[in-house]
């Protein structure tokens, strides 16, 4: 365990810059392929990436800031989403949120220091009729009990059903 | 053009197409209350403030963003507008923090001046606080985001009209403030401190960084920047004969709306404590302070004694470029009348290649085009200059041009250059061959036939036998001595000849190297061969070292011309000549007057060697410089903005510098030093009195004829310019030129060798500007604002050169051919090309000027100020 975030390799984004910066408006996907290549926006490419669209450095991250799902600081490999919709809190969703929490060791909207998981909460997963729900990466948790929370993490440690970005 | 009927407030008006409803209500004098909105950034219509009545529509729209058409019926004072405008001042000031007494701002502020306007009383809505912290770690704007009201125009301002990009909106929604990258301090971000941005804002969340320096309660004038030759306009805030702060002046005649950090911030040098307030004489090695009568009578004494014994051969006379042209007009004459001397001088020397190159195929040294032209041109060739640094104000111009206009940028420079980013090419000529990259580029045209063929036939001479001549330079060599590679000067010369529009700034790497005069020249032939004089957007711009250098020469202050620039019979000697003769013992006695008259002047024992020869030195300056120290008489001079006078700007604008403040101590102008000296002797310098003097320069100068300062009060007047009559055309040329009114110059001689790298001193050593100290003169160096932000006088290298030659950042010493040496703070950086050190340019004794050979050019006389090879020892 370290708290040392992964290190990025700056060479990964020229490809990704030759196949954006020909079309007429590339800042938007090109930032969203770079999140996917490195999982955030590393805000030491910010100033490359503007050069390349002809933009001042301040203008993409007015961009990057702007939009709530462009991140600038690393995330976990898997991204844990808790529910804090009316249903699921009726149904008990904050006790859900209280296992997740207890069991990373990390408040919502933060990483574990292996980068492993990043906690966060949303509005609504829009599958009311499971609540309390909770997603981890693309996977639905639904009927959920506290005690069944650390099981289903346990599942997404690092060798265990690792999904990557 | 179509005019569109529009019902406003029930009364018929007349627009036209592409005016939007504000601009209407202001040309009809409805008054519509704005916020975001201001006429030289475009409009966003964020705050909503302009909001007008579509009465069909029964709409609120902006009117700021909204077109006019045919058939509208707008109300501006409905009810519901009203009621609207006064919901959106609440709400800002729900947020906004109750400082108002102690605000920067005060009575300018405009949100507290529309809420007063609107009547808005007592707030109903819940306050919410917006926590943020002031910032304030540069000495020049402090940001305080919690007054914010996101109007954007600081934004808009620093992206599109200075093309700087510092600042963007940052987060969203409530969270959303303008901020640098990284939300870092101005100081560690690209902002330039220009200034732009905290003249525009309304209120008070960008001010002043020092508070004595904040405007409240100051009273208005407005003058001429004394700092380098764009001559920017500015609105000075005067309190208790202090100037407090500079504006544009929302968009005087020069500059538009736009200062450099050194106009807005660095006029703070004129209160300097550092300041000579007294005339001093030097009694046995110790100065002693005495009065301007006591002062006079030792310096006729010391001149008469000279006079008497030796004549009036031995007598000289150096001014300076940063005088008013009064000053110098009477500086020349008590030179040649009162001491009937010959030798007179001035830092104008410094640009006499660029002058004289220019005056001799175009007929007149100065910008053949307005600046505001360079934003029309297509193609812009920048050679030999770093305007960002030097000449901000019109780097703004150029930046604005290829951001904005998206037009192409061509930098030639030695050293790596800050509108590098802006360039679409970039060409890194070895330091001194700037006129072998320009002949190259000629070469190019001419080879391949890319040239103007009517413009030359019609309007130059001597082309057939400038082409001939041409034959023997040849292009694979001039790559070779550049170190430009053909391709690269090929594609540059295919830009210059492939648009209509192509403008051609030029700076003093190019015309202060070896044969600059030279170089100047054939700049002139690019710009004629491509057709590029006498339309808008095209031209030749040179970038003069010294605020007022066309005046010194128009005044008859340098050796080879009298008033009005007509040769003299009798030239005297230049500036360096005078030194050179000082040390022979020739000339004994000499007047230095101005800021800056033999800063520019390069070598390191020449100058202190000839002053110490000297029988009588009488210096007059606003600083004890080094020249001062070692004179008899010390007198103190009055600033530019302390005394009144006329100036002409680089691009030939005859302007009003006004006085804004008193003189410090007993400080006077240089005309009434001369004027009172010259009264002792009975000599007629005629009235000190600047109306008068100008008058006396109107019958004696050409071009001045029917310049007077009343005449001057409302805007300034181009001269020379087309025809007279038409006074505000100033556009040097037209299409009707004499027919072949032009002639070229073929090239004469061989052309000289710049030195070969040597393995005792592998480096060349060259000058790059420095943001926050003027390199034209010596007082934005006692500037408090300006030296806080940062000193000149380091220098970089590549750091394979520092492995290399074992050497490291830190203290460094470099040392010339002849065994001199400056002790400069060493950096290392990966962008400077191998084999060059790059010194921030200044004027202390730090500066590699101190190392180049005090060398002028045998033929022409220009001084010659090109990069010098040195070694570099560790300090």
């Amino acid at each position: 365990m370290s708290a040392q975030a992964p290190p990025i390799d700056p060479a990964k984004l020229e490809p990704i810059i030759e196949r954006r910066c020909d079309s007429r408006w590339p800042l938007i996907p090109l930032l969203q392929d770079v999140q996917a290549e490195f999982g955030y926006i590393p805000p030491i490419l910010i100033k490359r990436i503007a050069d390349a669209c002809g933009v001042f450095p301040s203008q993409v991250q007015g961009v990057i800031s702007f939009y709530s799902q462009f991140y600038t600081e690393p995330r976990g490999r898997n991204i844990v989403r808790v529910c804090r919709g009316t249903a699921c809190h009726v149904k008990g969703g904050r006790s859900i949120l209280r296992a997740a929490k207890d069991y990373l060791g990390i408040e919502e909207d933060e990483t574990t220091e292996d980068f492993n998981f990043t906690l966060e909460t949303v509005a609504c997963l829009g599958a009311c009729f499971l609540a309390p729900t909770m997603l981890v990466n693309k996977d639905y948790y639904g009927n959920l009990a506290p005690q069944r929370v650390p099981a289903i993490l346990k599942l997404y440690q690092r060798n265990g059903k690792d999904e990557g970005y | 053009m179509e005019r569109i009927p529009v019902l406003l407030n029930g009364m018929e008006a007349l627009g036209h197409a592409g005016m939007t409803i504000l601009d209407l209500a202001r040309a009809n004098g409805v008054h519509i209350p704005t916020l975001c909105h201001n006429e030289h950034l475009a409009p966003i219509g964020a705050c909503r403030l302009c909001v007008v009545e579509e009465v069909k529509r029964g709409a609120l729209v902006a009117s700021c963003v909204t077109p006019i058409t045919a058939g509208m019926e707008i109300r501006t004072d409905s009810p519901m507008v009203m009621r609207t405008r006064k919901t959106i001042i609440k709400l800002l000031l729900s947020t906004h923090p109750d400082a108002c007494p102690v605000c920067d701002k005060g009575n300018r502020c405009e949100l507290r001046g529309i809420a007063a306007e609107l009547g808005v009383g007592r707030i109903e809505y819940d306050r919410i606080r917006r926590l943020l912290p002031i910032r304030e770690m540069n000495p020049f704007i402090q940001r305080d985001l919690s007054k914010c009201i996101m109007c954007g125009r600081c934004i808009r301002a620093c992206l599109d009209h200075e093309a700087v990009g510092a600042i963007e909106y940052h987060e969203r929604g409530f969270d959303a403030r303008p901020a640098a990258l990284g939300d870092r301090a101005l100081d560690h971000s690209e902002c330039t401190f220009c200034g732009t941005c905290v003249e525009l804002c309304p209120v008070g969340a960008l001010s002043e960084s020092m508070p004595e320096y904040r405007a409240g309660g100051g009273e208005s004038m407005f003058s001429v920047c004394p700092y380098g030759c764009i001559g920017c306009s500015l609105e000075l805030r005067v309190r208790h004969n202090r100037i407090v702060a500079a504006y544009s002046g929302g968009g005087g005649t020069v500059g538009g709306i736009s200062l450099c950090a050194r106009g807005r911030y660095g006029l703070d040098y004129i209160s300097s404590k550092e300041r000579i307030l007294k005339p001093q004489i030097r009694d046995c090695g110790q100065w002693q302070p005495v009065s301007w009568d006591q002062a006079l009578d030792r310096v006729r004494a010391g001149l008469g004694k000279i006079l008497d014994s030796h004549g009036a051969d031995a007598l000289g006379v150096i001014g300076s470029a940063r005088l008013v042209n009064e000053d110098l007009y009477q500086l020349q004459k008590f030179a040649r009348k009162v001491l009937k001397t010959p030798n007179i001088d001035s830092s104008a020397r410094a640009d006499a290649a660029a002058f004289h190159g220019m005056r001799a195929i175009l007929g007149a040294g100065g910008a053949t085009n307005p600046l505001d032209h360079i934003e029309s041109s297509d193609v812009i060739l920048l050679i030999g200059a770093y305007p960002l640094e030097s000449h901000p104000v019109l780097a703004q111009k150029i930046k604005k041009a290829v951001r904005v206009g998206g037009r192409h940028l061509v930098v030639a420079s030695s050293a790596p250059n800050s509108l590098d980013a802006f360039a679409g090419t970039v060409l890194r000529p070895r330091p001194n061959a700037f006129g072998v990259l320009v002949r190259s580029l000629i070469k190019v045209i001419l080879q391949q036939r890319m040239f103007d063929h009517d413009f030359v036939t019609l309007n130059c001479r001597r082309f057939n036998e400038f082409q001939a001549a041409m034959e023997q330079v040849s292009l694979k060599e001039g790559a070779e001595r550049s170190s430009v590679p053909e391709d690269q000067i090929a594609r540059a010369a295919i830009f210059l000849t492939a648009c209509d529009r192509a403008a051609i700034i030029f700076g003093r790497e190019a015309f202060q190297e070896r044969d600059g005069m030279r170089t100047v020249i054939d700049l002139c032939h690019l710009s004629l061969l491509t057709g590029n004089i006498g339309n808008i957007g095209a031209g030749l711009y040179p970038l003069f070292e010294g605020a007022n250098t066309i005046g010194a020469w128009e005044m008859g202050a340098v050796a080879e011309f009298g008033p009005g620039a007509e040769a003299v019979e009798r030239p005297g000697l230049d500036a360096m000549g005078m030194l050179r003769a000082s040390a022979e013992g020739q000339l004994r006695g000499l007047l230095l007057a101005g800021p800056g008259a033999l800063d520019w002047m390069p070598g390191k024992r020449e100058a202190a060697n000839a002053l110490g020869n000297l029988e009588f030195l009488v210096v007059q300056d606003m600083f004890w410089t080094d020249a001062a120290r070692s004179a008899d008489v010390v007198l103190p001079l009055a600033d530019l903005l302390e005394g009144s006078g006329v100036m002409k700007n680089v691009d030939r604008r005859i302007q009003r510098v006004r006085k804004a403040v008193e003189p410090a101590g007993e400080a006077e102008t240089v005309s009434a030093a001369v004027t009172a000296i010259a009264a002792g002797w009975e000599g007629d310098m005629g009235p000190d009195d600047p109306e008068k003097i100008l008058s006396e320069i109107a019958r004696s100068c050409p071009g001045y004829e029917d310049i007077s300062l009343a005449g001057l009060d409302k805007e300034p007047i181009s001269r020379p310019c087309r025809n007279a009559e038409t006074a505000c055309v100033p556009k040097l040329f037209s299409n009707d030129f004499p027919v072949r009114g032009f002639e070229f110059m073929p090239p004469v001689s061989a052309e000289t060798e710049s030195p070969e790298p040597s393995d005792e001193r592998p480096f060349l050593a060259l000058e790059r500007e420095f943001p926050f100290e003027c390199a034209g003169d010596n007082v934005s160096r006692h500037s408090r604002r300006l030296t806080k932000a940062g000193r000149a006088g380091g220098a970089a290298i590549h750091p394979e050169d520092a492995d290399k030659y074992g050497v490291t950042h830190g203290p460094a010493r470099v040392i010339n051919a002849a065994g001199d040496e400056v002790m400069l703070e060493l950096r290392l950086d990966p962008s400077i090309a191998r084999g060059l050190l790059v010194q921030d340019r200044t004027n202390g004794g730090n500066s590699i000027r101190r190392l180049m050979a005090f060398e002028s050019d045998a033929a022409t006389g220009v001084p010659i100020l090109g990069a010098v090879r040195v070694r570099i020892e560790k300090g």
